[in-house]
């Protein structure tokens, strides 16, 4: 058998890890190999000698039996995540609605047209203003509308 | 609901020993074992979905109590540690044996990742399959990682023999 094949067989029986069939081919090829047996034994031991080193035994301390207060624990996070959903969800709400006032909100406190309230300021106004532009637009439209309602 | 509850407080009567004796190992007191203890059935609770699916528990288990360690060494800023610190608060062998103390110290002066890997075989008895599901690495590396710390323990256990000699 190649040494390191064999090595590695070796070391799975030291860990305890070799299936049992191998097992057997093993023990008996170990007992036609001297070299190979004292290389097992040796491996062995250190398993063994590590084996009860780390094996020794760790501090003990009373240890809680029940588990349901970790299920109500985990239970009241959840619920907690809920509720800060909800409020923010409520918070972000209430920022929308309040930063965008819905648009008859917003009709009803405009100012009534100019040209209802004082005529000879509007027409002053009107020619001040550049031809084309929109206020003066505005306010031409403004006045058309006035004089329709007073026609009428 | 009532039925996932029980499998976990089977879960933690079966296994919750070994893992805070794992955990006890590793960490600087016994309080901070006992926290991450419950950090890891809390997590345990958390992840109740997966139960069912769970084909090696006592390697996820393991698993996730590996994960709590990591994550409370992180937050400090510290590595990892494997059971080293134990190794060196714990007693000195009552018949005072000197192979034992040798072995000790070996073990001690391994590189931490087989120190990782040879406790898991050795203290908790884990198969290859289950160190490589806790550790997150292919299987050949469990057994290469193991092959080669018994190396290393083997020749310096054979060391002083030699030179005795």
């Amino acid at each position: 058998m190649k040494p390191d094949i064999l090595e590695r067989l070796l070391m799975d029986r030291a860990l305890k890890r070799l299936d049992p069939d191998t097992e057997v081919l093993l023990t008996d090829y170990l007992a036609n190999d001297p070299a190979a047996a004292t290389q097992a034994r040796e491996l062995q031991e250190t398993v063994q000698l590590a084996s009860e080193v780390v094996r020794r035994p760790a501090p003990v301390v009373e240890m809680p039996t029940q588990i349901h207060h970790l299920v109500w624990r985990h239970r009241a996070e959840q619920v907690f995540a809920l509720a800060a959903s909800f409020v923010i969800g409520v918070g972000l709400t209430a920022l929308v609605i309040h930063a965008n006032p819905r648009r008859e909100n917003v009709a009803a406190v405009n100012p009534p047209p100019l040209a209802r309230i004082q005529p000879a300021l509007v027409k002053n106004k009107i020619e001040s203003l550049p031809f084309w532009s929109n206020q003066r637009i505005y306010l031409l439209a403004s006045a058309a509308a006035n004089s329709k309602e007073n026609a009428q | 609901m009532q039925s996932e509850t029980g499998s976990i407080e089977q879960l933690y009567r079966q296994h919750s020993g070994e893992l805070y004796s794992y955990l006890a190992r590793r960490c600087p007191d016994t309080a901070t074992a006992g926290d991450l203890l419950q950090e890891t059935f809390l997590q345990v609770v958390r992840q109740t979905d997966q139960l069912p699916a769970v084909t090696m528990p006592r390697a996820w288990l393991f698993g996730i109590a590996r994960h709590m360690l990591a994550r409370h060494y992180r937050r400090q800023r510290d590595p990892l540690p494997v059971a080293q610190t134990w190794y060196e608060s714990a007693p000195e062998p009552a018949a005072k044996n000197d192979r034992l103390a040798a072995m000790r110290e070996a073990i001690r002066d391994l590189p931490a990742e087989l120190c990782d890997t040879l406790e898991l075989r050795l203290e908790q008895e884990l198969s290859y399959e289950e160190i490589a599901h806790v550790l997150d690495i292919p299987i050949g590396t469990v057994r290469s990682r193991l092959h080669n710390a018994v190396r290393q323990l083997r020749g310096t256990m054979t060391k002083p023999e030699e030179t005795n000699s």
